[in-house]
């Protein structure tokens, strides 16, 4: 058996998804506030910044165009001059 | 056992997994049986795809060393199960290990002193008073996978690919010991099949059993469940509906065996994320079989969401996450002569509160 070479998409993923702990500790937060009552997109806007920031650090275009993640695992925006 | 009380049994059973289940099967509603009018034989209950199963279970083992390093569940649950062979002092010229995955249990047999009492430190490995053993399994690839191993040459032990593993095709009383570890939770008709180990077994020998059950993987089924609830407005099951301790006993005494004992054992591993227990789960070939699961791989916003939610509603201090195996281990005997029966009711001649209260 040869070993495998390339990078399964899911190990992608989790190495995306360890840079943005600031994110998902924010949404898992709103989701157990009250986890009872769960609705559809209850905390949608949580979950918008943790996916807008793990498509940024995936280095995925066109995710990162103007956009670089800090090092505190924040968003950079860069306005084109 | 009329056909009647043992169809009620069944019912009884799967209404108690309905707890579990997607609430949208319809199959698993209890509905009122009228008992005149049953079809023989006929009830079965189909919770898991058994060929999606066994895909699962080949793709696994063609990894060999994904797969070897993933079987720390596996072989641990084999060394506890193997142990309470300590406790019976006999020799078994013929055993069957029944769903052998990639024989863990033949590799504990072999293990060097396996008693773990400290007053005797050496004693010989359990495989010397096992004459025969005979190991089944679905999956070849899975079966053959450590045939080339040093554990094959200390036992004797045939192994055997089985078409259907619901059914089991061995003579009637063929065995003096039927062990099986870590697969019974994917069999749909686990009654069935605990009646034909009963069958296989001769009088007065014992089956031992471990299987996943009760609250294994609650954490992964709870933060999925919220995940998909919260991202899609609705969820579909990725952990399968598991059998309780309470059932297994039920389940063991209708199959006909005697002196029953049933323990449970919690065994927690913790992971550094979500995505790395699940990569365990698919290399053990534990991925999700249901029958009524959704078709292709989860979604990534769910799996992204469900880590979040993992670790904010389980997670550890350290930043790991743990993840709960229950393992509900098994003892049942076939009947036989001259074994130990329970005392008639009312006939006990000493009360249990004076020596309780004299404690």
């Amino acid at each position: 058996m040869t070993p495998q070479t390339s990078t399964r998409p899911i190990q992608k993923l989790s190495k995306a998804v360890a840079k943005c702990s600031v994110e998902a500790t924010a949404y898992g937060k709103c989701i157990v506030a009250d986890y009872n009552d769960v609705t559809k997109d209850k905390c949608a806007r949580e979950f918008m910044r943790l996916k807008d920031c793990y498509l940024v650090s995936r280095h995925v275009p066109p995710y990162n165009l103007g956009r670089t993640l800090t090092e505190d695992g924040s968003l950079k925006h860069h306005r084109p001059q | 056992m009329s056909t009647c009380a043992r169809s009620s049994s069944i019912v009884s059973w799967a209404s108690s997994l309905a707890r579990l289940a997607p609430r949208k099967s319809s199959q698993f509603t209890a509905a009122p049986r009228r008992c005149y009018a049953v079809a023989s034989g006929a009830t079965r209950f189909q919770v898991f795809n058994r060929r999606t199963k066994w895909l699962q279970k080949e793709r696994a083992a063609s990894n060999a060393e994904e797969s070897r390093q993933a079987d720390y569940l596996k072989d641990e649950v084999a060394v506890r199960l193997t142990e309470r062979l300590l406790d019976i002092n006999r020799h078994f010229p013929k055993a069957l290990d029944l769903g052998a995955n990639s024989c863990n249990v033949a590799k504990a047999l072999t293990r060097d002193n396996p008693d773990p009492d400290p007053n005797t430190p050496t004693s010989p490995p359990l495989s010397s008073r096992i004459g025969e053993l005979i190991a089944t399994d679905s999956s070849e690839t899975r079966l053959y996978r450590d045939a080339d191993h040093d554990f094959n040459g200390k036992l004797n032990v045939t192994r055997q690919v089985v078409d259907d593993e619901e059914t089991i095709a061995f003579e009637p009383e063929s065995f003096d010991l039927v062990l099986s570890s870590l697969s019974l939770h994917w069999i749909n008709d686990l009654p069935g099949v605990l009646a034909q180990i009963n069958n296989i077994l001769k009088p007065d020998s014992p089956f031992i059993g471990a299987m996943l059950g009760g609250d294994t993987l609650f954490e992964l089924r709870t933060s999925l469940q919220l995940a998909e609830l919260e991202r899609r407005g609705g969820m579909s099951p990725h952990v399968s509906p598991l059998a309780d301790v309470r059932d297994v006993g039920g389940l063991l005494q209708k199959a006909g065996f005697k002196m029953l004992t049933v323990d449970v054992d919690d065994i927690i591993v913790d992971y550094p994320d979500m995505f790395a227990l699940m990569q365990d789960l698919q290399a053990m070939g534990e991925s999700n079989a249901i029958l009524n699961r959704e078709m292709g791989p989860i979604r990534r916003d769910v799996l992204v969401a469900g880590d979040a939610i993992y670790r904010a509603l389980h997670g550890n201090p350290d930043g790991s996450i743990p993840a709960t195996f229950r393992i509900i281990y098994m003892i049942g005997w076939r009947e036989g002569e001259n074994q130990p029966k329970p005392l008639a009711r009312g006939s006990g001649q000493t009360s249990l509160k004076d020596i309780l209260e004299t404690k």
